[in-house]
């Protein structure tokens, strides 16, 4: 049985095909990169949001788009399953992890590749409708405000660890483990003595 | 006049509409009732070089002032158009992917002759989408509703469109119009193999959906 689409998911999947669209917009020569795409069906998973999209890229002569949507008639020509937060952590130019890629694997890997030479200048798209000034500055905020989160979750990760190390000792330290190891190995060779001592005794008194 | 009686309501119906409806490149699409051509402005950026849609109404008037729209909008070659009747259709056997019929059976005389036609013009697969105004079942919305369709929506239709009969027709036929479970069993009875309804804002429009294997 189909069910109609949330509210929330066909906002979330009309922000994504604005936001392929811009990419379009900001950069052509994605046009003849995608060629191979055109009118072709992905279909893309998010694993850890449990969704689903379908992405079809039309190639035109007036104009060319993605739509996105949240039903298909028939299968899609090829499958992309995988965690959106993967592609969070990303380094610039990498293409795209998938987790798993299942139909034809020459399409998905272009669709991967090309969404990872996407160049979006937000900023740029943000300034049509508000103008320079504030676009630049909402950008200024919101990058000082990624910087200041990554410098807080910095500081909450050392603060926990010493913490559970020193404060409450639930946590031993690096060099407590390495001197347990140590340890244990010493143990080991001990007993590894030991037997070999045993053994040459038992021998020994079997013999006389 | 829709946005202001539905309060742009109408437009997420038709929005649920196509995205329920999986289009895909290549399908062929008839739209049913069309009028001036949302659904099939939509359909046609779906369905790309290699599909098409075809807008059909028994009202020639409806069919140019959709068909100038949509050619505005640079819409011209995926699409399109005929003056049909939906109790006789002029298509041949298993033509289209999908046929949609948006706030139009309500005005089809033979109800039973459309739905059979609908069914014989789709492809074995295909599906047909009906939206319209039903029946609503929470009692109190029901009386609200009611009050809302024959007070106020005529007055309404008397100031902005100068038309009050329309508007008092257009309560009366929604009142006349079968409920979701009797048009589901006319779908079934018309031969399609599976048909279910999803209930808009508690029953004030319904989603009728058949499909024919």
């Amino acid at each position: 049985m189909q069910t109609q689409p949330g509210l929330v998911k066909m906002t979330l999947f009309q922000a994504i095909e604005w936001l392929l669209n811009q990419a379009l917009l900001v950069d052509e020569r994605l046009i003849s990169t995608l060629a191979p795409l055109d009118e072709k069906v992905i279909q893309l998973t998010l694993s850890d949001l449990k969704t689903t999209a379908f992405i079809t890229f039309y190639q035109q002569e007036s104009k060319s788009y993605f739509a996105v949507q949240t039903h298909l008639i028939g299968r899609p020509d090829a499958h992309i399953k995988t965690p959106l937060k993967t592609w969070f952590n990303l380094k610039n130019n990498l293409p795209l992890p998938a987790e798993q890629i299942t139909g034809n694997a020459d399409l998905a890997q272009l669709f991967l590749t090309t969404l990872s030479q996407f160049q979006w200048d937000w900023e740029e798209s943000l300034s049509e409708l508000t103008g320079d000034l504030v676009a630049h500055q909402v950008g200024s905020q919101l990058r000082q405000a990624k910087r200041t989160g990554q410098q807080a979750k910095q500081q909450i990760q050392t603060t926990l660890k010493e913490y559970l190390q020193f404060e409450i000792e639930l946590l031993p330290t690096q060099q407590q483990v390495k001197h347990f190891n140590q340890s244990v190995e010493q143990l080991a060779q001990d007993l590894e003595t030991l037997e070999a001592k045993i053994n040459k005794l038992a021998l020994t008194s079997a013999q006389s | 006049m829709n946005d202001v009686m539905s309060l742009g309501i109408h437009r997420l119906w038709k929005k649920h509409t196509i995205e329920l409806s999986g289009i895909r490149p290549g399908n062929v699409v008839l739209d049913l009732a069309g009028g001036t051509g949302d659904l099939t402005k939509a359909f046609a950026k779906k369905v790309g070089k290699t599909g098409k849609v075809v807008l059909a109404d028994i009202n020639e008037s409806m069919v140019r002032v959709g068909r100038d729209r949509l050619i505005n909008e640079g819409i011209i070659d995926q699409v399109e158009y005929i003056i049909t009747n939906a109790e006789a259709l002029t298509f041949p056997d298993n033509t289209f992917d999908l046929i949609t019929i948006a706030f139009g059976l309500r005005n089809v005389t033979n109800k039973a002759q459309a739905l059979s036609e609908m069914y014989r013009v789709l492809k074995p697969g295909g599906q047909l989408m009906v939206l319209e105004f039903s029946k609503v079942h929470q009692p109190l919305l029901a009386k609200a509703y009611d009050f809302y369709s024959f007070n106020l929506l005529p007055k309404m239709g008397k100031l902005i469109a100068n038309d009050e009969a329309s508007y008092q027709y257009l309560a009366e036929s929604i009142r006349m119009h079968p409920d979701q479970e009797t048009l589901k069993q006319m779908m079934l009875d018309a031969g399609f193999d599976k048909a279910q309804y999803t209930n808009m804002n508690e029953g004030i429009v319904a989603l009728h959906q058949g499909w024919k294997y």
